[in-house]
C-alpha cells in the first residue's frame, strides 16, 4: 500500500473521504497529545485538547493553506488550544490547587511524574507559558527555528531570544531545586 | 563575561542551527573563553535531557473519540475571492466591532438574566450543554429560609455535569461533598452577581454565596462505583437545607 502524504490526505479529506482524516489522526494524535501533555501536564486533559485540536483541525481542513506544512498547522492549533486552557484554567486555579493539596492521596498522578523526567517536566510548568511553548516544540517536537516561527506566528529573532530565555530560566530553575 | 554573539553561537549550536562557519567561530571563543565553555557544557546537558525526554502514548481510545465527534457533514472550501487574508482579518474586525455594539447590551441582559455559558467552555471539554441535556438529569428544588434555586446532576457517560442556581437574600455558604476516591472536579464555571470564593477540602467543595449565582461544576469519574453527592447550605453555621442524590455507577451505565 502506498503511503499518502499529508496534501493527498487533506485533499481526500476534502473530497468527503473520513477514512483520510483517520490516517491524519494515527499520524499525528501522538506528538499532539505529547505537546498538550507538557503544556498542561495533565493526561486527562491533553486527551481533551487533543480531540478539540483534531475537530478544529477538521472543520477548518477547508481554509488550511496547503502551502504550509501540515504539522505546522496542527502544532499551532495544539499549543493556542493549550494556551487556551491554560487562561480558562486560571478562572478556578486557587480552588483546584487547595483541593489537590488537601487529596494529595487521591490524586492521579500525572504522567511523566514516576520517571526520571519529573524533575524537568515540573521545571517545564514553573515556566511561562509562552517560554513554555517553545522549549516543547524545539525539544519534544523537534521543530527547527523556522518551524518555530511559522507555529507561533513570531519573526525568527523573537524566537531566539525566547528560546534562549526559556533555557536560562529553566536552568536557574533547576539549579535551585538542585541547591 | 560571555558576549551575546558569543551566547547566540553557543544556543544555535545547541539547536544545531549554527553554519560551518558559526561553528568554527564558536569554538574559538569556547578554547579562550572558560566561562563560556562552561555555559555551553551546561545548556548542553540541558537541552539534551530535554531532547530525551520519554514521550508519553496517548489514550487508546483517543483516535476512536475523536473519529467519534468529528461532524459528519461535508467540508467546507472558502472562496476568497482574491480578497488579501490581511484584509478579511480587517473586515472580520470591524464586523465583530458592528456586532459587538450591537449585541453589548442584548448580552448584558442575559447575564443579569442569568444565561449561563456553554458547558463546552468549561475546560475546553468537548461536551457541550445538549450532550448533557440528552442524557436525562435529576433536579432537586432548594427552598429555605432565604434561599430558592435548583440543583440539577446530569451525566454524559464518565463526565458529570452539576448545576446550582442559587438565589438568597443573605451570605450562605454552599457545600458539596463527594467521593473524592471516584470523581475529579475538572471545571467550575460560574455567571451571576458576585464573585465567589471556592475552597475546597477534603471531600468538599465549599463557596460563599449571595444575591443570584449559577454554577457548572464539571468532573470526571476515574474510578467505578456507585457515588453520593450531597449538597449542604449553611448561614452563620446553621445547616438551612440538605439534599443528596445517589448515582448508580456512569460507566456501568453506558456499557
Amino acid at each position: 500500500m502506498t503511503e499518502l502524504n499529508d496534501a493527498d490526505l487533506v485533499a481526500q479529506c476534502l473530497g468527503g473521504d473520513t477514512r483520510a482524516f483517520e490516517q491524519l489522526v494515527e499520524k499525528y494524535q501522538r506528538p499532539l497529545f505529547n505537546i498538550a501533555l507538557r503544556m498542561v501536564r495533565d493526561c486527562e486533559d491533553a486527551r481533551d485538547i487533543t480531540q478539540n485540536v483534531f475537530i478544529k483541525a477538521y472543520e477548518s481542513l477547508g481554509i488550511y493553506d496547503p502551502g504550509h506544512k501540515l504539522f505546522s498547522w496542527l502544532y499551532r492549533i495544539a499549543v493556542n488550544e493549550s494556551l487556551n486552557w491554560i487562561k480558562r484554567r486560571s478562572s478556578f486555579a486557587r480552588a483546584a490547587k487547595q483541593w489537590l493539596l488537601s487529596n494529595p492521596g487521591r490524586v492521579e498522578p500525572a504522567q511523566g511524574d514516576a520517571g526520571p523526567d519529573a524533575r524537568l517536566a515540573k521545571a517545564l510548568m514553573k515556566l511561562k507559558p509562552e517560554h513554555r511553548s517553545v522549549v516543547v516544540l524545539k525539544h519534544l517536537s523537534g521543530c527547527s527555528y523556522r518551524d518555530l516561527s511559522t507555529i507561533l506566528a513570531i519573526p525568527e529573532k523573537t524566537v531566539k531570544s525566547r528560546l534562549f530565555e526559556a533555557r536560562r530560566l529553566l536552568r536557574d530553575i533547576l539549579s535551585a531545586e538542585r541547591a | 563575561m560571555i558576549e551575546a554573539r558569543t551566547l547566540e553561537l553557543i544556543h544555535q549550536e545547541i539547536d544545531g542551527e549554527n553554519t560551518p562557519a558559526d561553528s568554527a567561530a564558536l569554538r574559538q571563543c569556547l578554547s579562550a573563553n572558560a566561562e563560556a565553555r562552561d555555559l555551553f557544557e551546561n545548556l548542553r546537558r540541558l537541552a539534551n535531557s530535554l531532547n530525551h525526554m520519554t514521550p508519553a502514548d496517548p489514550p487508546g481510545d483517543l483516535a476512536d473519540s475523536i473519529l467519534a465527534s468529528i461532524p459528519r457533514r461535508p467540508l467546507r472550501v472558502e472562496r476568497t475571492f482574491g480578497v488579501s487574508r490581511t484584509l478579511k482579518y480587517a473586515y472580520a474586525a470591524a464586523a465583530g466591532l458592528v456586532l459587538g455594539i450591537l449585541l453589548a447590551p442584548m448580552l448584558q441582559d442575559r447575564i443579569r438574566g442569568g444565561s449561563p455559558p456553554d458547558i463546552a467552555k468549561v475546560l475546553g471539554t468537548m461536551a457541550g450543554n445538549e450532550t448533557f441535556r440528552a442524557s436525562g438529569a435529576i433536579e432537586k428544588k432548594i427552598e429555605a429560609a432565604g434561599v430558592t434555586g435548583t440543583w440539577r446532576l446530569s451525566q454524559a457517560g464518565q463526565l458529570l455535569l452539576i448545576e446550582l442556581d442559587l438565589t438568597s437574600t443573605e451570605a450562605v455558604e454552599a457545600v458539596l461533598e463527594y467521593d473524592t476516591r471516584r470523581w475529579r472536579l475538572k471545571g467550575i464555571e460560574q455567571a451571576g452577581s458576585a464573585e465567589p470564593r471556592f475552597q475546597a477540602a477534603d471531600q468538599r467543595l465549599s463557596f460563599i454565596h449571595q444575591g443570584r449565582n449559577q454554577f457548572r461544576i464539571l468532573m470526571t469519574q476515574f474510578n467505578k462505583g456507585d457515588s453520593r453527592f450531597l449538597w449542604s447550605l449553611y448561614q452563620s453555621g446553621a445547616l438551612l437545607h440538605q439534599v443528596s442524590c445517589s448515582l448508580p455507577d456512569p460507566a456501568a451505565a453506558v456499557k
